[in-house]
């Protein structure tokens, strides 16, 4: 069955490779050859093709292919350009101008700067409507305009430092296709279901002629891409509701690459020889959290710095990383990794683990201990230090990292009771009442950010009440940094600034930073050109440069 | 019919030892099996801190490691003794099963009683509510439930406990029907008596053999929805049960890697103990009226509660 | 009570309790605190898009409110937009049905038969080991968490049988342009080892109904008359037992069929099959009310309407009930 399946996709991309445009290379040299599918298989959940309704990140994944944007990563995480060969900041930094490249969309239209012009303007006018998603992408954006079919000038009003690594995210969509859709007034914009009108006309190096958001969606190559050529006919990606029967598909060759593979299976996943597993560079940083809102009404002893300082050198990162994520995650200080280098602060340290230090330190404060071992807080209203830690259950592994904290804790008298919740309960009870945090301790969650550090500074500032933070944290001197470090276009001044911010959260403590994980990825043998599947949604080139060998 | 037979006159108390569900008990093999395999049960959780070899939280070596002299069963997903997390499960797996029952038992022996003893609109009323309970599907409900409430040994105990009670309600209300006809409770009612005392005095009595009978078969099924709300990520992660081992153990992919040994004998545990007190259950109902219909298809799992309304219980 | 009145009142009553379920999982789902738009993160999940998330999906309205309009909803068939990809509901609920059912027809099947092949044993060998075997087989059988079955079958059938253990089909098989055949048997081996599990955890109850049916059977008076008239034993089982066994497994049948509906949802998180077990489990944690809500809606109806059809037939098959 397999060796004629193998027969028959090979029938396929030949029969793909004839009928499509013109313009081969040269044939293939050595072992490797041109054509073929690569059989991707994910856990994670398509939601939408609709650009202006989805969030989740496979869909992104296609966007980045299907769709032309102006500049992306590269394999050493920094940016090139991806549709845009060129491009000119006027001197205040108001007026990008971007040279692109000619191409066509996949139904054979001509891809032009106008489309670009299009989308933009067409997402500014709506951004508080039916594109609000879009809308950060092309933030402080005032008109986009395309003086020729190979020119786009994007006007900003003000100068803003991280102009490319939003745009990196500022899909450009056909105008023709989408134009009629959203009409004088983008009514129905998001209930148009692109799922349902395959294929879904792309201009990037591929197209959606399949999609199952349960099953598996089918990305061809576009004839009229305007960079290199894939080696690869098409890409087909396969949902799995967990990662058991992903990797039982892995192994028997009815899936040739998993872009993520659980922590526990890595290392005996690879034994049977034939299938490689990679730990590739992870985005993800899991977190402890305290409740820092200064109004917070039970157990305040917890937002004295000095506290939370002691309390630090409770975390056995070492164990973590070993039970939890079997020696594939590293330890961290900072919400920063070094994914954003340099704009990681290397001189910060991940607190020592130190349980002697850490009861010496809290005998010091005045915590002393009560006949259960349990130490009280001094003072009148002496209470015990027995706190609620939130978890999300959407967390791999979180009960695991909660048990080991809880533990270390038991060990310096301070005792940690578990609350899970769904992610939405959990984030609700963070929040309560009504966004203002009055009523929880601490909690345990991840972040993910992105190769540009801005959002990830962002989680913290005072306006994320109710938004994206979780710990309540509000501090005016942070946010004015941060404001400074988005206008701030000279690459080393800003890193002064964003290494600033991090001694500033490592000093309050709003979180204590656990480890940052690897993303740990399988391939069968027989590929070749492979790259990280963490840029899979942040650029072309992964896709680009797979090959198979046999 | 002599006074005696009409109660009006109380017979002289027996020994429980002679008295003849005990005695059908005792030659049962079936009550003897369950009642042994209960009893053991029991033991080892009181006295798991003792006799187990490792801790609970104590951790002794990597994560899944194989069954070895030392850890005849192997280590699980965190590196813990899979013996000693067996022997602690029991703890956890039967304060949910005997307090969900006991949960169930009172509220559905409460409607059972009421909708028996007070007939008419009450009784109509009260199993409309059961018969809707009933066709709710039970695992979506509790899935919801668990997300609105959060992940506690207390909810998860509510949960089955609110889930559970209707097959008892059932069952009590036909029983209680019975016994309200006869005639000694109509004399005593003639002279004065309150319904509380006519409830208390004489309608438990009778009702409360069958309430242990049911409630013993409501243990069973109250430890085996608990593994099923373990496997869908709502038990408490704090409370080591059968139920979360096999959970924990699928969920770090104990299947890919091979690791039966954190998979097999919770699930083995649970079946026994399930099958244990079924006997027991079954065994005790046969004994008290061995012409009781009580349709144990009627008690099932995925029917959580008694089957939908038979034209004969509408009278 | 006469028969046309009865079934008139079990019909009415059947409605009603959809009608009591649908406001039931209305209410206890939005009493979830938050909701599909409060723990979104990431750089386009600003509050602005969330505010007018929240609007767009009617969520900033009171919750009495969005029930009314849930009902008008309801009362014209329309289920509502899925909170995901912001399409219609009850399309996206026909295909987690379709692939449901089947599977439990074949589940169901499986265990009639092992329910036969044991409660024969059973009654064959009364008082034997066999026979007591035979029914500890199905309790113990049933007594085993299903999942923890379905997980054994995976770690221990399917090689050996060379069956697939997730999903419904293979994915890549359309590209080989299979032909029908190709097409159905893929389906039905995805299908067996969770029909197997299903099977063998609700087979023990056909064991004891066939036992019993056929005791009966051999107790009567009219199988010696009947043997006298030279008809095997066979043949007297085959008339007399089976129609004693009809009712009570048709009825079982159907109740199982609507119960089962539910309990399927731990078999198929297991095998990672994409019925509505399945969707209904997803749902509750994305917060996709009107799929869940749909989702769950269709799962009561079938219960309801599986007991109604079970309570019918029996009127239908032994009338002296009614009477």
């Amino acid at each position: 069955m397999n060796a004629r399946r193998l027969l028959c996709l090979i029938a396929l991309a030949l029969a793909a490779v004839a009928t499509a445009a013109p313009a081969s290379p040269a044939a293939s040299e050595k072992a490797v050859k041109d054509g073929g599918i690569v059989r991707m298989g994910t856990t994670e959940p398509f939601d939408s093709m609709n650009p202006f309704v989805a969030f989740q990140a496979i869909s992104y994944e296609v966007f980045t292919n299907v769709y032309p944007v102006l500049v992306q990563y590269d394999t050493h995480f920094k940016l090139i350009g991806d549709w845009a060969k060129s491009w000119t900041t006027s001197k205040d930094g108001l007026t990008w101008t971007f040279k692109v490249k000619p191409g066509k969309w996949s139904d054979g239209k001509p891809l032009t700067a106008d489309d670009a012009a299009w989308t933009g303007n067409t997402i500014l006018k709506f951004k508080k409507g039916a594109a609000a998603s879009l809308a950060p992408f092309i933030s402080h954006a005032t008109k986009l305009s395309a003086p020729d079919p190979t020119t786009l000038v994007i006007k900003y009003d003000k100068a803003v430092a991280n102009v490319l690594p939003q745009l990196e995210q500022f899909f450009i969509l056909p105008r023709h296709v989408w134009e009629p859709i959203v009409g004088s007034a983008a009514k129905g914009l998001k209930d148009y279901d692109p799922g349902a009108h395959l294929p879904i006309v792309g201009g990037g190096s591929f197209y959606v002629t399949k999609y199952d958001k349960k099953g598996t969606t089918i990305l061809t190559r576009n004839p009229g891409y305007y960079g290199t050529r894939p080696h690869l006919d098409a890409v087909g990606i396969s949902w799995f509701a967990n990662s058991d029967a992903m990797i039982a598909a892995l192994k028997s060759n009815d899936l040739d690459y998993v872009d993520s593979v659980p922590q526990t299976v890595a290392t005996t996943l690879g034994k049977s020889g034939d299938i490689q597993v990679i730990p590739g560079p992870g985005i993800e940083v899991r977190d402890f959290g305290f409740n820092s809102s200064p109004k917070k009404k039970k157990n305040r002893e917890l937002l004295d710095p000095k506290l939370r300082a002691a309390l630090s050198h409770a975390f056995d990162r070492k164990q973590m990383i070993d039970v939890v994520w079997r020696g594939l995650a590293q330890p961290r200080a900072t919400l920063v990794t070094p994914l954003s280098s340099p704009y990681m602060n290397t001189k910060l340290q991940p607190e020592k683990y130190d349980l002697a230090l850490a009861n010496s330190m809290l005998d010091k404060l005045g915590y002393k201990r009560g006949s259960d071992g349990i130490r009280r807080t001094p003072g009148a209203n002496s209470h015990p230090m027995s706190y609620g830690v939130i978890t999300p259950t959407s967390v791999q592994g979180i009960n695991r990292e909660f048990a080991i904290v809880r533990d270390s804790f038991q060990k310096i008298g301070v005792k940690l009771t578990q609350r899970s919740y769904d992610a939405t309960t959990a984030f609700t009870e963070i929040t309560k009442p009504n966004n203002k945090y009055l009523d929880f301790d601490m909690m345990m969650w991840d972040w993910l950010g992105y190769f540009d550090p801005d959002y990830i500074l962002s989680v913290v500032g005072c306006d994320q009440y109710g938004g994206w933070s979780d710990t309540a944290y509000c501090n005016p001197a942070y946010d004015k940094l941060y404001q400074q470090q988005g206008v701030t276009l000279d690459p080393e001044k800003r890193q002064q600034i964003v290494w600033k911010m991090q001694e500033i959260l490592y000093r309050d403590k709003p979180y204590i930073q656990l480890a940052q994980l690897k993303l740990v990825y399988a391939f069968r043998n027989g590929w070749t050109g492979i790259a990280p599947p963490i840029l899979n949604a942040s650029s072309k080139l992964p896709w680009l440069n797979l090959q198979k060998t046999s | 019919m002599s006074a005696q037979a009409e109660g009006l006159v109380v017979a002289p108390r027996r020994r429980l030892r002679d008295n003849a569900v005990v005695v059908a008990l005792r030659g049962s093999h079936q009550a003897i099996f369950g009642g042994a395999v209960l009893s053991v049960v029991i033991l080892i959780a009181l006295l798991a801190p003792w006799i187990a070899p490792y801790g609970e939280h104590e951790r002794v070596g990597e994560v899944f490691e194989p069954p070895s002299s030392a850890h005849w069963l192997g280590l699980d997903d965190g590196g813990f003794d899979m013996v000693s997390l067996m022997m602690f499960g029991t703890r956890v797996s039967l304060i949910v099963g005997f307090s969900a029952a006991l949960v169930a038992m009172l509220i559905g022996g409460s409607v059972g009683i009421i909708a028996g003893f007070f007939g008419g609109r009450t009784d109509t009323l009260l199993m409309r509510i059961t018969d809707y309970f009933i066709s709710i599907p039970d695992l979506p409900l509790m899935i919801v439930v668990a997300a609105v409430w959060g992940r506690s040994l207390r909810n998860i105990i509510l949960i089955i406990g609110v889930i559970y009670w209707t097959s008892t309600a059932r069952v009590v209300r036909a029983q209680v029907k019975s016994v309200r006809e006869r005639g000694y409770i109509r004399r005593t009612r003639v002279l004065g008596a309150s319904n509380m005392r006519l409830i208390v005095r004489h309608v438990l009595p009778q009702v409360a053999p069958l309430l242990v009978a049911t409630s013993v078969l409501m243990v069973a099924y109250a430890i085996f929805a608990e593994t099923a709300i373990a496997f869908l990520g709502l038990g408490d992660p704090s409370a080591t049960s059968w139920g979360l081992l096999i959970e924990n153990a699928f969920a770090r992919d104990a299947i890919t890697v091979g690791a039966w040994w954190a998979i097999v004998p919770p699930g083995i545990a649970v079946a026994i103990v399930v099958v244990a007190l079924t006997m027991l259950g079954t065994a005790i109902e046969d004994a008290l009226n061995p012409r009781l219909r009580v349709s144990h298809v009627s008690v099932r799992r995925f029917k959580l509660r008694a089957a939908p309304p038979r034209p004969e219980d509408e009278t | 009570m006469r028969s046309t009145e009865y079934v008139v009142r079990r019909i009415a009553f059947a409605f009603a309790t959809i009608f009591v379920a649908a406001t039931l999982n209305f209410v206890i789902f939005r009493a979830a605190p938050g909701d599909a738009t409060t723990a979104m993160r990431c750089l386009s999940c600003t509050d602005e898009v969330r505010a007018q998330l929240r609007q767009e999906l009617g969520l900033d309205k009171s919750k009495f409110q969005q029930y009314v309009i849930y009902l008008k909803d309801l009362a014209h068939g329309d289920l509502g937009r899925s909170f995901q990809n912001r399409q219609p509901v009850l399309p996206q609920l026909w295909q987690p049905l379709k692939n449901t059912l089947p599977m439990l027809l074949l589940g169901t099947f499986f265990s009639i038969l092992f329910g036969l092949i044991t409660g024969v044993v059973a009654a064959w060998r009364r008082g034997t080991l066999p026979e007591r075997l035979s029914v500890w087989t199905g309790l113990a059988f049933f007594s085993l968490p299903t999942q923890w079955l379905g997980i054994m079958l995976i770690l221990y059938l399917a090689d050996p049988l060379g069956l697939p253990t997730n999903g419904i089909s293979d994915p890549y098989l359309s590209f080989s342009n299979p032909s029908l055949w190709a097409e159905f048997t893929d389906r039905l081996s995805h299908m067996v080892l969770p029909s197997l599990t299903l099977g063998l955890v609700l087979f023990g109850e056909y064991t004891l109904i066939t036992r019993s049916a056929l005791l009966e059977t051999f107790g009567e008076d009219y199988v010696l008359t009947a043997r006298a008239k030279g008809l095997t034993t066979w043949q007297v089982v085959r008339t007399h037992a089976f129609r004693n066994s009809l009712l009570p497994i048709t009825t079982l049948i159907f109740i199982s069929l609507g119960f089962i509906t539910a309990g399927s949802i731990l078999i198929e998180a297991v095998f990672n099959y994409p019925g509505i077990g399945l969707l209904t489990y997803q749902s509750v944690f994305q917060k996709d009310y009107p799929m869940l809500q749909g989702a769950f809606l269709v799962i009561t109806a079938s219960v309801v309407i599986a007991n109604l059809i079970a309570d019918l037939l029996y009127i239908k098959l032994d009338p002296r009930i009614v009477e």
